[in-house]
Formats: structure tokens, sequence, C-alpha cells
């Protein structure tokens, strides 16, 4: 008898606790926040928040949104004194808990990145929701201008950054950092950061500029400038498209430049982070042409570090490899013979290159987002002795060796290019 | 002389795996930091040279095993030392497993608000937890170690998933400086720090229930080789995946290491499923702790029962465990930062210095003669 009362106490008390009494959230009144994108507040102090929070009816059936469909999130702004606080001022608007778990995107105003991050890192790290694999951007302009770019090809624009994110390792042309990597380059003295770039770009539409153009100018050509695709004249009725141009190159915690796309191939490749990307050379026996062939990293590069009567010296050596995508110029470089003598070509290219981005960074910015740190710090036994010799001061004036090898080892589906006899 | 619940007795496998998750379910704390702030990038220097240390330390307690078969630690100090001497130590074995279970709960307790339990009042996840552990300290050490032995595996095969997980994240870049602060600091802390290895002493409460009694020795010569490498794997993974400056400053670095567990689109946000590693991690550390708490005030007073005891003592465990204000408070007080503080200067001494002073007086009544009554 007793027992059976004991049981049925026991049976009553768990459909109590069952409920999860304090830390009980009800999906539908939640708030998920997709993206988040901060600004410099309008009193230079504080902090403009704008959250994309979804619209679960509108995010949910898949026959429901086509192309043209309902954005499926909003977005609010609201200037406060930290981001925590803009989230209580959200919700006086705002009838769902905004709440960080969904989060994946965070997108800095360029203007508070070069302000100093300092401030917002510690309110970044240490609130639980926040997760140390959100994927963190800085943006031309106010991000509260990019997030509210609707993509054309995605319904939900956080989704939409998402794969596009993806894409880095196909292109090479902007990182992918989150907010772990940020941090671990944040305090280590061996490395700076640098962040994926965003910036509104302006499609080129309709019948006044021919689709090749676009192409060219976007992919390649082997210019140093990157922006020319984004237009430089914007006009307000045109719907604009979000597009990375590169990469924020940061010193401490304050962005100091930037990288276009092709140095930004460049830091990927000596931070080992670079897969693949199609580029050109001009043909070196037939001025005017263009070689076109895909770059591989299949081996790490090396970095040697030697420190001889107080100066850093550093050779970097690069095996590359190249598939040939096409050869306009006629000539058969399907020889190997030839073979040899255009990847000796792309390998000079490669090294101008690399020197160049070196160049700027130690010359421009004064900061080691390459991780030539990481060498030096292999070198001393005691973090004391390395915090001494502080690296960031010294990196201005390493001297870096760069040798860069290329083997050409595909050349498609095709050997003689076609002729025009 | 008082004799334990003569019905209990272990297997070598159950003692072995009880004791490892004992030992090593710190790392699921602040343990990972803790090492970081004392050794930089070398904190793992400082775990492996702890631990051996400790077994040097163990030798004197299996020493003891050894002469005094079939008896527990506080039996051989009442007998060798005598009535009031063996009191005073049962009591300080005593003080010292309290202090541990509360401080452990406390911290358990808080590593389940941060992970998963944000709003819940922290008394409210105590009293569950004490719930299981009285449940455990009655049904006895036998059925806990069968449960531990039963769950080790997994945990371990969870933790070394934890681990694969986190190759990707890996560089061992991490890993320089070598040494650290360098050689000597190194030394020093290790040596200050033996308490990273102090709940080695439950053994000497269990041994005498194990059934194979020649084991006895080498069982403990695994447990702590088994706990040093899970320690010290820990140690460097965690360094590995964060660098030290980053590590340093984690309230609990594997909780933010399973956050960042990620395998494609599919594979992520799966902190919650090791939640549940930890929970049960910390139940079966916690009980073993509790049980010797329990064990050791009925031994040291010669309560043939230890049962009656655990409720009374439970309530003095969650009393202890809400003593400290803050949960920095409760970090500093049970682990062990730069310098050690006086609860972790204290589990070195219970844990290894107790078992020294005794087999010094055993070996000294043996060559000097029988000066004192046997």
């Amino acid at each position: 008898m007793i027992k059976r009362v004991i049981v049925i106490g026991l049976l009553i008390m768990i459909t109590f606790l069952a409920n999860g009494c304090w830390d009980r959230r009800e999906l539908e009144s939640l708030g998920l926040v997709q993206a988040l994108g901060l600004d410099l507040g309008p009193d230079q102090k504080g902090v403009t928040v704008t959250t994309m929070i979804a619209i679960p009816s509108e995010l949910g059936g898949e026959e429901g949104g086509g192309a043209g469909g309902k954005p499926g999130v909003f977005l609010i702004s609201m200037d406060a004194p930290s981001i925590y606080e803009a989230f209580n001022l959200i919700n006086t608007t705002v009838n769902r808990e905004i709440t960080l778990i969904q989060n994946r995107l965070l997108i800095i105003g360029e203007e508070l990145a070069r302000h100093g991050a300092n401030k917002w890192i510690d309110n970044l790290i240490r609130y639980r929701e926040m997760r140390r694999t959100l994927l963190l951007f800085v943006c031309k302009g106010t991000a509260a201008e990019i997030l509210h770019v609707q993509p054309q090809l995605e319904n939900k624009p956080s989704e939409y950054v998402n794969a596009l994110v993806a894409l880095s390792r196909r292109t090479g042309m902007y990182p992918t950092v989150t907010l772990n990597d940020f941090l671990k380059h944040y305090e280590a003295f061996a490395q700076e950061n640098y962040l994926p770039l965003l910036d509104k770009y302006q499609r080129k539409e309709g019948p006044e500029t021919p689709p090749a153009e676009n192409q060219a100018q976007s992919g390649g050509g082997g210019s140093e400038s990157g922006t020319e695709g984004a237009s430089p004249e914007k006009k307000p009725q045109k719907q604009d498209d979000v597009r990375f141009i590169g990469s924020a190159i940061f010193k401490k915690d304050r962005m100091v430049g930037t990288f276009d796309i092709y140095e930004t191939q460049i830091l990927l490749l000596l931070n080992d982070e670079f897969k693949e990307a199609m580029l050109t050379v001009e043909d070196p026996l037939k001025k005017g042409n263009y070689v076109v062939f895909k770059l591989l990293a299949t081996a790490p590069g090396e970095i040697q570090y030697r420190r001889q009567k107080k100066v850093d010296q550093f050779s970097v050596q690069l095996k590359l490899e190249a598939d040939l995508l096409s050869i306009q110029s006629q000539i058969d470089y399907t020889q190997p013979k030839l073979e040899k003598f255009l990847g000796r070509v792309i390998a000079g290219e490669i090294k101008n290159r690399v020197e160049k981005a070196i160049k700027k960074a130690q010359q421009e910015y004064n900061s080691d987002v390459f991780g030539f740190g990481k060498k030096v710090r292999r070198t001393f036994i005691t973090s004391g002795d390395y915090e001494k010799y502080y690296w960031p001061g010294k990196f201005k004036d390493a001297q870096v060796n760069v040798d860069v090898k290329v083997d050409l080892r595909r050349v498609g589906v095709q050997f003689q290019p076609p002729e025009n006899r | 002389m008082t004799k334990m619940s003569s019905e209990e007795k272990i297997g070598h496998h159950e003692a072995l795996s009880l004791l490892v998750i004992i030992l090593s379910a710190k790392v699921f704390l602040s343990f990972p930091r803790n090492m970081a702030l004392l050794g930089d990038a070398a904190g793992w220097i400082i775990v492996f040279l702890a631990g051996i240390y400790s077994l040097v330390g163990y030798f004197f307690l299996s020493a003891l095993l050894k002469k005094y078969p079939g008896k527990n630690i506080i039996q051989i100090a009442h007998q060798v030392s005598g009535g009031i001497c063996g009191k005073l130590i049962g009591a300080a074995l005593f003080l010292f497993f309290l202090m541990t279970t509360s401080l452990y709960l406390r911290q358990f307790a808080e590593s389940f608000i941060l992970a998963i339990l944000p709003r819940t009042p922290i008394s409210v996840i105590t009293i569950l937890f004490l719930i299981l552990l009285v449940y455990t300290a009655l049904l006895g050490v036998e059925t806990l170690s069968r449960v531990a032995w039963l769950l080790g595996p997994y945990l371990l095969i969870a933790l070394i998933i934890i681990f694969l997980f986190s190759l990707p994240q890996m560089t061992f870049d991490h890993l320089v400086p070598v040494l650290g602060p360098g050689p000597v600091p190194l030394i020093k802390y290790s040596l200050t720090h033996l308490s990273l290895f102090s709940e080695i002493i439950l053994f000497g409460i269990i041994a005498p229930l194990i059934r194979s009694r020649e084991k006895i020795n080498r069982i403990g010569l695994y447990i702590l080789g088994v706990a040093v490498v899970i320690n010290t794997g820990v140690t460097i993974l965690t360094t590995a995946v964060f660098n030290y400056v980053e590590t340093q400053k984690m309230v609990f670095p594997v909780f933010q290491l399973t956050r960042l567990v990620a395998y494609g689109e599919f594979v992520q946000r799966v902190e919650a499923v090791f939640v549940f590693l930890w929970f049960f991690w910390a139940g079966i550390q916690l009980s073993g702790l509790f049980y010797g708490a329990v064990t050791s005030f009925a031994q040291t007073f010669r309560i043939k029962n230890y049962r009656p005891l655990t409720l009374p003592i439970a309530v003095l465990t969650f009393t202890i465990s809400l003593i400290p204000a803050s949960m920095t408070e409760t970090v500093e007080l049970g682990d062990y930062t730069t310098s050690p503080s006086l609860i972790s200067n204290y589990y070195s001494i219970a844990a290894f210095g107790i078992p020294f002073l005794l087999w010094l007086i055993a070996f000294a009544k043996k060559h000097l003669g029988g000066v004192t009554n046997d």
C-alpha cells in the first residue's frame, strides 16, 4: 500500500518536473536570429545592432516560397551601449525572445572595425549563446545596408551567404574565418587577423552590357584591381547584390586596410587555406594572348625561419600544380619542354604577386597576416622569451625570400590547340 | 576490528574504471584552463610530471596495503598509529572527501547551468545530484563500481570521439614555446600541484574489497597510468585547438571544444549529446567521492553500518557546496591556480602525506623493534 502511494506520488511529481520548469522555451516564443550586423553607434561609443530574424511561417514550406516570394526574414536595428542590451531593446517591439542559438553570421561595419573591435570581442565570447563557429565578415558601408540586400537565388539571405562562403575554396578569393579562428590569432602575438570583406555590388543587367564582358572583368585578367567589378555609380532603383571583394586586414583589434581578391588568394596560399582557383597569365611567347589555368595547392607551403644578426629571415617555398584550361595563342604548350617553361612563367608571376602582397602587408599595414610569427614562436623555448621578443614590432623589417615552383600536370582533354590553318 | 559490510566485493576491472573516472572527471571542468595558466603551452608537462610524482606517492600507499592485507587506509592508521592519531587521520581523510565532493559538485552544477540550464537555480541541480549520490551510497560501492565498469568504455569512446572531431582543428604550432614558463617553474608547479591526482587515496579505502588481492598493487599503477594519459591528453587537446592564451581564459575549455564539433552540414551543435557524457562522468565521480566521505567517517568512528550516515553527510555536502559566493570563487577554491590554495595543499597532504607518514611509522616500528605496543 505504502509502495503504491510512493509510486503514485512520484508519478505526479514527474509530471511537474517534466515540464522543464526553468529552462523551458517554447519554439514559438523565440525570435531566431539568422544574422547579426554590428555598426558603430551614432554616439561613437555604442553600437547599432541589426538582427535578421526568421519568420517561421514564411520560411517553412518548400513549395510555399519560390523565387520572388516573401523574404522569410525581417530586419530590425537598435542603438544601444552593448549588443545584448540591444536585444532587450528589440524585445520591446518584437514579440519573440531574441536568441542567438541559430545565428551563424556576424557582419561588422567597416567603421566599427576601423574603430577597434576590442570592446566587442569580449561581448561576443562571454555570452553562452554565441558560438565560436560563428562566421565573421567585415563590410564596406554599414552592416545594416548589407543585411537589407535581398538575394535573388535564395529566399533566405543567411543561407545565401552560407553557400557563398562554401564557394571560397573554389576561388580562394576571400577567406572563411570563424570567431574561433579570429580569437586564436587575436592574442597570440604570432599572426594578425584577416576577415572576408563584403560590399554591395550592382549587377549589370539587360542588353546594354553583354554578359561576356561582365565575366571577363570580374573573372580575372590578372589585373591588380579586384574592385573593378563593383560599378562605381550607384543607382538606387537598381537591385543590389552582395559580393565579396577580398579581405579586411587587421592590426591588433583594428582594421587597417584591405586586400583585393587577388592579394587574398596569396594570403590564403601562404596560410595553407588555398585550394584551387582559375587564373590567367599573359602568353610569354605571343603577347596579347592569355594562358588560362587552374592553380592547385596540393602540398602545403613551406616557410623556413632563420635569425641572423638580429635580422629575421624567412624563405617561403611554394610548390603548386597547374592544369591548363585554355591557350589562346595556338602555341602548343602541351609538350614536356614547353610545359616546364610555362610552369616557370606562371611561377614567376605568382612569385611576383606573393612578394607584392608581403610588401604591402609589411610597409602599408605593418601587419603579419601571413602567420610568419608562428615560425618565430617555434624558435623560443619559453613563452616569456617569446613575448619579450615582441614579433609584431619586428615583422616590418623581416626579410622574406620567395621561391615558387609550378608544375603543369594536366592539360584537359585536349593536346594541341586547334590551329587556324 | 570493524569490518565493512562483508558482502561487498569488487572486481579489479570495476575498481580500475571507477578510479580512472574519478581521477579524470576534472578535465570537464576548469582543469585544462588552470594547466594553461600554470604552464602556458607546456601545461601538459605539468600534468605529466605530477602524474609521475604521484606514482612515487602511490608507492607508499601500495606498500601499506600490501603490509596490512584486508585493511583499508583508515584501519591501517588505527593499527599503526594508535587510537587518537588514527581518529585524527581518519577525520582528515573524511574532510578531504567531503571537500572534494562538495567543490566538484558545485563546479559540475555550474557547468550544467552554463551548458544547458541557464535559468535553473543552482540548488535544484545540486539537490537532484545529491539524491543520486545518496542512492548510490545506499546501494554500495559494489553497484557503483559495476556501473563504472559498464559505462566506462562508452564514456571513453565518447571522449575519443571528441578527440577525433577536434583533430582537424588542432595545430601543433599552438604547443610552442615548448617549455612554457621555463623548466624550473614547470618542475616547481608540478610538485606544488600534486593534488591533481589526490583522489587516488580513495583506492586506499576500496582496495581491501578487491577480490584478487595479488593484483591490488598493479591495479593502482594502471589507474594512475590511464588517468595520467587522459588528463595529459585533454590538456594537450585544448591547448592545441585553442592556443594557450585562449585556453587560459575559458571557464570550461572542453565544453567550448564540444561546441566546435562540426562535421559537414549535418553533424553540428552536438554539445547537447556530450552533456550526457559529462553528466555520467560527474555522476560516477561524485558518487565515488561521496562514498569515500561516508565510509571514511564510518571507519574513523568505527561505525559498523555506514548507511544511516549518508543523509546527514549529503546535507553537509549540500551546505558546503553553496558556500562559495560565485563561480570564480569555486574555481579558485577547488582547483589550482598559480599559487596553490590552502585547500589544494591540503589535498596533496591528505592524499600523499598521510600514506607516507603511516609508512614511515610502520617502517620505524619494524626496524627499531617493539618500542610501542602492537
